[in-house]
């Protein structure tokens, strides 16, 4: 039988003008006969399932009122209230919204404050005698997973899971309904569901996307529709008929218990009641096999029924010294780097290893964990033998995680199943036991099976467990690749779990280690390895993955394969080579290109064939340099290749200077370059700067925010043929006029270039600058234009 | 009530490449090693430290009244008409922080001038997505009290004066995350942004119209293509 909740309690209250006294839930002290009239209304129109009146019961919320003492008092008063109209059959829901405040690192509040505040108020919610923990109206997925923590520490009552979601399917901080499922139903709630923020018609297709990730009971409460605000009050637009006529539907999608959220009434209610009357509860289809890992915003699956899942092995410091080092001085570039290059090389699922000597790893894993799941989507796996830095990673871990590993060991396998269960995690099944290394198959086989079972006595299943079929050196024993070959293949037929491994172990001591592993890498494939944990980021790996994948299937009919090829060739086919034999010819266009390398090789090329300094720069770099500008003004072309071009020059003059002494290099003139006093942007000056240092000048840059005395100073010193001044802002266009009066009462002869984004010619005329340059490409032109009258002077 | 940890640090899991480039000024179809954007949003994904704050205030849009514990009258038509219909209004700013920045000199001063064009625009981008994010927090938090919200407006769009950025960035309290303003007014870190946006009821379509066709000046390289 469909199960019916209660409507909207708070805007019953706001009617009834003691919603604000001083908020929604210190009503239920207040007037305790008001809210239980409302809940018998309620309970009248056919609802089974009572909420009370707690929502914002929650001791951080309660803190704004100052009322955070009578958490409990208010609690109580909410429950009894319920209770009151409660008739036989009829049950309660302890009702917790969110805490208001997002949990560090998105807000301020701690992990383990937010999970007391909770526990404070289910605590409370038990004691009065609720039948269900109702989270609803949740965020973000972290603070579900403290609420959940925090309900199951303190009781053993049925949790209830309902976050809500935007029109475009997920929560504010980025989860979807099937990835909710993955890390929530692992937790051991009892319900999984949304309300708020849409209506019916919108949360259906969420309900079906969810339907098809759980085996979980579905609870929805919709918005009466979307709201509209008409004279100063809130409008939900579905009448009860509206809403009642989407039940059918949502039942058929999987919902098992409906209610109403905002702008619902009894009438709503009723009418739900009246159309969920004689439905039965959709058959869902089964789950699919295998097992699958979750981040914040992403559900990953690994298994036979699945495509290949890369587990990215490198952060890990053990043999990596320069990261062990950053590590221990709390410098985690390092380890965000690899993170991030080891999922655009293709990896799904990023094991974590923060073995390093002589630090606590326990607050270390958890600062890692934090941070990189502010950084990418990929799910974490959770590699240490110590359940106490196993936990630190996974309690702080927004999703679900594979803990790497359980083997085993008295005394600490309990311990670590413990966790997997606590935070539904799944865990890595390593055949291995205090006695020895097993050789064969059947030895990990039997020691794995017994490991599972201990696992599911622990209150694991299926879908929980990955196996190793652990690697050894080849070099050391000749049969042991074949025997983890061998083991994948039992493992395939006797249990069926999804397996991974290590597998560049097996390469140890012997040359040509990559080829080792490579090969050993498709055998293991096709003896039935689902997710290597391997290094992503090695071409071989990646190309054979994916042609794997073809092989397999799973890439049907090689279409992402097709793609790697297609996007590889446009690459190194769109930087046509001039090969005309004339290298100036040659240089020129490397220039233009900006081909950097290739500039630098053809410039000494063209110093070893005789041609002198001077002929290069002009017949050569500045040609080049010159065409770029050219398309540039004419919008043929843009500022970052003109860039590119200039950084090809610059490392043509480097490799000149490697030949020929400094002096001999053609000279432009000299500038003296900065961003007037006041103002902070850089870019632009530094984009001058480059170009005009590639034209043969040489450039003085004195930086950004520039008072007018160290220019002057400079230009005094310098005795340069311009100064450049830069202003971004209209704010600091005054500071500009002042530096050129300066510069002009102290009868400083250098002709005064301005430009950035603000100014325009007639302004610079405005202030007495000589000239006005709208872009880099521009100041260069001037500049020397600027040297040549001066020299026919 | 709620006015006392408005912080949100949104997870930004990469940098939006094509508003990067169109920041950058290279344009559709244009030839350019892709791999040196990839680059440069690589960095900024390492270097980024993206913060939110933000601050509600009713508002009298009769007077154009900011009802702020020191009152601001909003000056200037643009924003006037585009608070037309709203009854209260949200200031907030957006930071990604001081290294990005660095970064980007970093590269200038190895010579890597495309990458550091590259790394600032992709800092720029990064300060965008930074303030949607916290949009699509704002948008759940008033979505169902009935509000439309309108874009975002900063200082310097239309005719509303840049010097005014003082006043935003107190009235967002923009120095909860570490948002500070020089003495000619600018931001610091350089890549943040101030901003209000109007909570609208009695709208059924949002009227105030965003995007660069509704913009006079067609020649900005920053156009949108289309």
């Amino acid at each position: 039988m469909i199960k019916i909740f209660e409507g909207a309690m708070g805007t019953r209250l706001q009617a009834l003008g003691i919603a604000d006294k001083p908020c929604p839930e210190y009503a239920s002290v207040t007037h305790p006969e008001a809210v239980t009239e409302i809940h018998r209304q309620y309970a009248e129109a056919g609802a089974d399932i009572l909420e009370c009146n707690t929502f914002g019961a929650n001791p951080l919320k309660l803190s704004y009122f100052g009322l955070a003492d009578e958490t409990e008092k208010i609690i109580t008063a909410g429950v009894n209230a319920s209770r009151a109209a409660l008739k036989p059959g009829m049950q309660i829901a302890g009702n917790i919204g969110p805490s208001g405040r997002l949990i560090a690192p998105l807000g301020d509040l701690g992990f383990e404050e937010a999970c007391e505040a909770y526990a404070r108020q289910i605590k409370a919610l038990a004691a009065a005698g609720v039948d269900y923990i109702l989270f609803e109206t949740i965020i973000d997925i972290q603070e579900m997973r403290a609420g959940v923590l925090a309900a199951k520490a303190v009781s053993n009552l049925p949790i209830i899971c309902q976050l809500t979601y935007d029109a475009q399917g997920r929560t504010v901080t980025g989860t979807d309904p099937r990835t909710a499922a993955a890390i929530l139903e692992p937790m051991g709630i009892s319900v999984i569901g949304m309300n708020c923020s849409l209506g019916p018609e919108q949360l259906l297709p969420l309900v079906k996307e969810l339907g098809e990730a759980t085996s979980l009971p579905i609870s929805v409460q919709p918005n009466a529709g979307i709201p509209v605000l008409r004279d100063g009050k809130t409008i939900f637009p579905l009448s009860p008929a509206e809403m009642a006529a989407w039940v059918p539907k949502l039942v058929e999608a999987g919902a098992t218990i409906i209610g109403g959220c905002c702008g619902t009434t009894t009438e709503h209610i009723s009418a739900i009641k009246e159309a969920a009357q004689g439905l039965t509860f959709a058959k869902r289809k089964a789950l699919p096999q295998g097992v699958r890992l979750a981040s914040r915003t992403k559900t990953v699956w690994l298994g036979e029924d699945h495509s290949t899942v890369l587990i990215g092995e490198r952060i890990n410091p053990s043999g990596r010294k320069a990261m062990a080092a950053d590590i221990k001085n709390g410098d985690l570039t390092a380890v965000k780097r690899e993170a991030l290059n080891q999922v655009q090389a293709g990896a799904e699922v990023l094991d974590i290893n923060m073995g390093v000597p002589g630090v606590d790893q326990k607050p270390l894993m958890k600062d890692v964990v934090e941070t990189l799941s502010m950084l990418v989507a990929a799910p974490f796996s959770i590699d240490s033998t110590d359940p106490a830095v196993v936990e630190a990673g996974l309690r702080n871990f927004p999703g679900r995680a594979l803990i790497n590993s359980v083997s085993d060991k008295p005394g600490v396998k309990e311990q670590i199943f413990a966790l997997a269960k606590k935070y539904g995690a799944a865990v890595l099944v390593l055949p291995l036991e205090e006695k020895g290394l097993p050789k064969t198959a059947e030895e990990r086989l039997t020691i794995v099976k017994r490991l599972v079972a201990e696992g599911k006595a622990a209150g694991l299943s299926d879908g929980d467990f990955m196996l190793d079929p652990l690697v050894l050196t080849a070099a050391s024993d000749g049969q042991a690749p074949r025997e983890t070959l061998r083991t994948l293949q039992q493992y395939r037929k006797e249990l069926g779990y999804p397996t991974t491994m290590g597998l560049s172990n097996v390469s140890f001591g012997l040359p040509g280690r990559e080829d080792i592993n490579t090969a050993f890498y498709l055998m293991a494939l096709a003896s039935g390895l689902d997710a290597p944990i391997i290094n992503p980021c090695s071409e071989k790996i990646k190309t054979m993955t994916a042609a794997s994948k073809v092989i397999r299937g799973t890439d049907s009919q090689g279409i992402e394969y097709s793609k790697n090829y297609v996007e590889k060739n446009i690459e190194t086919s769109s930087t046509p080579t001039l090969t005309s034999g004339d290298v100036l010819a040659e240089l020129c266009q490397a220039v233009m290109t900006g081909e950097k390398e290739r500039a630098a090789t053809l410039a000494l090329a063209a110093f070893e064939q005789g041609h002198t300094a001077s002929e290069i720069t002009a017949n050569a770099l500045v040609k080049g340099m010159h065409i770029v500008g050219e398309d540039f003004g004419a919008a043929r072309t843009f500022l970052p290749q003109v860039m590119l071009a200039a950084e090809a020059m610059k490392t043509s003059f480097d490799a000149l200077r490697t030949k020929i002494k400094a002096e001999d290099l053609p000279y432009a003139g000299k500038v003296v370059l900065a961003t007037v006093k006041g103002d902070i942007h850089d870019l632009g000056k530094n984009i001058v700067s480059a170009l005009l240092s590639n034209s043969g000048f040489a450039v003085v840059d004195l930086g950004k925010d520039v008072d007018p005395e160290t220019i002057l100073e400079a230009v005094k010193n310098e005795r340069p043929d311009i100064v450049g001044l830069c202003a971004l802002m209209t704010t600091t266009l005054g500071s500009m006029e002042e530096t050129i009066k300066l510069l002009h009462t102290e009868g400083a002869a250098a002709k005064i270039i301005v430009g950035g984004a603000v100014l325009t010619a007639e302004y610079a005329k405005e202030i007495n600058a000589d000239m006005y340059a709208s872009d880099g490409v521009q100041a260069v032109r001037l500049s020397e234009q600027i040297v040549k009258e001066n020299k026919e002077k | 009530m709620e006015q006392q940890n408005n912080i949100y640090r949104p997870i930004l899991n990469c940098i939006d490449r094509e508003e990067t480039k169109r920041y950058a000024g290279l344009r559709k179809g244009q030839d350019f090693p892709e791999k040196l954007v990839d680059e440069a949003c690589n960095i900024v994904m390492m270097s980024k430290e993206p913060q939110t704050v933000w601050t509600v205030y009713p508002y009298d849009c009769c007077h154009a009244c900011v009802q702020a514990p020191d009152e601001y009258f909003i000056p200037g038509n643009s924003l006037r008409k585009h608070l037309a219909s709203a009854t209260q209004v949200i200031f907030l700013s957006a930071t990604v922080g001081e290294m990005v920045e660095e970064a980007s000199s970093d590269a200038f001063a190895k010579g890597e001038y495309a990458l550091g064009m590259l790394i600032d625009a992709a800092a720029t981008a990064a300060v965008e997505q930074t303030a949607d994010e916290l949009e699509k927090l704002l948008t759940n938090k008033f979505a169902k009290l009935g509000f439309k919200m309108t874009f975002r407006f900063s200082p310097g769009y239309g005719d509303w004066d840049l010097r005014e950025q003082d006043k935003v960035a107190k009235l967002a309290n923009a120095e909860a995350i570490g948002v500070t303003l020089t003495d000619s007014l600018m931001l610091m870190p350089r890549k943040s942004i101030t901003a209000v946006i109007g909570l609208c009821p009695d709208i059924e379509e949002e009227t105030p119209s965003k995007g660069c066709n509704k913009c006079t000046k067609l020649d900005c390289s920053m156009r949108r293509d289309g």
